[in-house]
């Protein structure tokens, strides 16, 4: 795999790891709140509706 | 309601009850879903939602309430059922029909709610729950005076068995169609409360028949079990063996997960070429995410005992032996809930502590919760104790590295009882409340339920290693890797990176306390989550391996690298740390202030870094430098 390809998925990776947490870390909306397990989670405690 | 009229909604049912009569257990049957279902009252705090179909076709949205004892509410959760119940929430439509739950074994304890919820006007049905239970217990309920009394349709059903819900539901569906208009409900005055214990007690005598050979098994246990001796003797002996079984049980597994997260990790280097993808996949991701997933066995099997123990009905005779303890510290009995909760995270446990009715007693609480020994913690301690406490015997039979896990579990009680005391008496000096707890029935543990709660806790743990820890773990790779060494470099690579570079500005302050920058960087990500550090550990030990080596697993690596006393505080950081951004998240929602989170972290934080420095110093004294 050439450099350039290599270099490219690893930004990839490391760019959504970054957007992921950040989007996870920072509870904005109102009903936003932590989450058992770390994170945060939104909405309604619905598991199965 | 017209019930010929087309439905623009659907039906809106509430499932309500005394606390531990069966309606989480209700719920799951119901929709399906996999609420926590415990034998110990206190379980549900705020409402949950779930979709059920009805027998005709149609679809209700089904409401689990926490459990009371009486609309007249005491506690930030019996206020949530209240006020449910009575259509007083702005974000909440007024239930079409009621689900009132009762314990048929304990149906004295009901009757006094059922007449209050009639009171209300709202359409509802009862469903007799544990049925079964009572039969074998040789009580005999008269169904059809217990309708005839109380005015409402009477269904048996065994929750956990999935008895009678069809006809539960067709019940709650007639009862909502036919709905005649809410009457509303005033707090009864003291004299209308008396009367309403006399209607109670009359219904009970009228509608059920007491066994003609009382059951005597359940007194006899307790007589065991709750004895302030051999009562708390038992209790020790069972965390004790515990702990043990976490250790001697789960090793073979994990030599397994870790010999194949090794394997892949040697094959990833065999087959890709040498380059930044190579690193990523197996120093950042298998490396990272492999060294926290090794202990799945050992979370899988604590669980496996904590949900036994509560399904026996074990745990709230543990709340029983506790409490006296609790209440030397200033904790209210009720405490012994959230507490217990938070042996599996902190999160539910703080939002269980709106069972605690006095605000004090229940930000104590909520203080104190974190010191509990959460799941986040298993991972690291384990590790550690692993790498640096020899697996052998003491006195005979007592494995050296379980007494240790036992040892830690203990220290974050026993802090967490004088924390507890001390901001009593730093912050408020009132007086604990009195504690009325019901003790379940023992019960023969439902294995569906076991097997159901195991592997919520299994996939809370591995949806983690896969969400938060994987993305973590990317990112500590990148921030370990990037900027490469520069020519002519003669120190290894990692030191020039920017995590090396944060590790080592931190250094100063984490040397007294015997930390080395490589922990330091790992400390960092850990306040997303504890076991997180772990993963870290792994991707900068891996990083830093040199060229084609495949990284060893972390315990040898560790125990290379680190000494005794650096070993000794890592674990004592850990007992004390708040190193959880979720937890302290949840006790600013909960208290609706920074100030407490504040504190929490000011006192944990001080806390931690005290117990590591002392640790440290005592462990170089005697020679584990």
């Amino acid at each position: 795999m050439g450099a350039v390809l290599q270099g490219a998925v690893v930004a990839l990776a490391v760019a959504g790891a970054g957007a992921f947490l950040l989007r996870r870390y920072w509870p904005k909306r109102p009903g936003c709140g932590p989450a058992e397990g770390g994170g945060c989670h939104c909405g309604r405690d619905d598991r199965s509706a | 309601m017209d019930a010929l009229a087309p439905r623009t909604r659907p039906l809106r049912l509430a499932l309500l009850g005394n606390p531990n009569c069966g309606k989480t257990a209700l719920f799951n049957a119901l929709t399906g879903a996999r609420q926590k279902v415990a034998n110990y009252a206190g379980v549900t705090v705020e409402r949950k939602t779930g979709a059920v179909a009805l027998p005709s076709g149609a679809r209700a949205l089904l409401v689990d309430l926490p459990g009371t004892y009486s609309l007249r509410a005491r506690s930030p959760d019996e206020e949530v059922t209240r006020d449910v119940v009575l259509g007083a929430r702005a974000d909440e439509p007024a239930p079409d029909a009621l689900i009132a739950v009762a314990d048929a074994t304990n149906l004295r304890m009901a009757l006094r709610l059922l007449l209050e919820l009639k009171a209300t006007g709202r359409p509802l049905v009862l469903a007799l729950n544990m049925v079964d239970i009572a039969e074998r217990q040789g009580l005999r309920i008269d169904r059809a005076a217990l309708s005839r009394e109380l005015g409402m349709p009477v269904v048996d059903t065994v929750a956990v068995r999935r008895r009678g819900l069809d006809a539960l539901l067709e019940a709650a569906e007639q009862a909502a169609l036919a709905a005649p208009a809410p009457a509303g409900w005033r707090p009864a005055s003291a004299e209308a409360l008396r009367s309403l214990h006399a209607e109670a007690a009359r219904i009970h005598r009228l509608a059920v028949r007491p066994p003609e050979r009382p059951d005597t098994w359940t007194g006899r246990i307790d007589a065991v079990l709750l004895h302030p001796v051999a009562g708390t003797l038992i209790l020790l002996v069972i965390l004790f063996l515990m702990f043990q079984a976490v250790f001697a049980w789960a090793q073979p597994l994990m030599d397994a997960i870790d010999a194949g997260f090794g394997a892949l990790g040697g094959l990833v280097k065999a087959t890709l070429p040498d380059g930044l993808l190579r690193s990523l996949i197996a120093d950042g991701i298998i490396a990272g995410v492999g060294s926290v997933l090794v202990f799945l066995p050992q979370i899988v099997i604590l669980f496996l005992f904590i949900i036994l123990l509560e399904d026996f009905g074990y745990m709230a005779r543990a709340a029983f032996l506790m409490d006296r303890m609790l209440g030397v510290a200033g904790l209210h009995g009720r405490a012994f809930i959230p507490l217990l909760s938070s042996f599996a995270c902190a999160i539910p446990g703080i939002m269980s502590a709106r069972v605690i009715d006095s605000r004090h007693d229940r930000l104590t609480t909520i203080l104190v919760a974190p010191l509990m020994t959460c799941s986040a913690r298993i991972p690291v301690y384990t590790l550690i104790i692993a790498a640096f406490i020899p697996d052998r015997q003491v006195w005979g039979v007592i494995g050296l590295q379980g007494l240790v896990m036992f040892g830690l579990y203990a220290a974050g009680i026993a802090f967490a009882l004088i924390a507890a005391t001390v901001i009593r008496r730093v912050f408020w000096r009132s007086a604990a409340q009195p504690f009325l707890m019901e003790l379940p029935s023992y019960k023969l543990p439902s294995l569906r339920n076991v097997a159901q709660n195991v592997l919520l806790r299994a996939q809370i743990f591995l949806r983690r290693a896969g969400t938060i820890i994987l993305a973590m773990m990317i990112l500590i790779w990148f921030l370990s890797s990037f900027p490469g060494a520069p020519e002519g470099a003669t120190d290894p690579a990692i030191d020039y990176s920017i995590a090396g570079r944060i590790g080592h500005a931190i250094e100063p302050v984490l040397a007294p306390i015997g930390f080395n920058w490589q922990i330091g960087v790992a400390l960092i990500p850990g306040m997303a989550a504890r076991e997180v550090s772990v993963g870290a550990l792994g991707t900068v030990y891996a990083v830093a391996a040199e060229g084609d080596e495949v990284a060893a697993a972390l315990s040898p690596t560790l125990a290379s690298h680190w000494s005794m006393a650096t070993a000794l505080a890592f674990l004592a950081w850990f007992v004390f740390a708040p190193q959880c951004a979720s937890t302290l998240a949840v006790v600013k929602r909960e208290t609706n202030s920074w100030l407490w989170p504040g504190v929490m972290f000011a006192y944990m934080i001080t806390l931690a870094y005290l117990a590591a420095l002392i640790t440290y110093r005592v462990a170089l004294a005697l020679g584990g430098g």
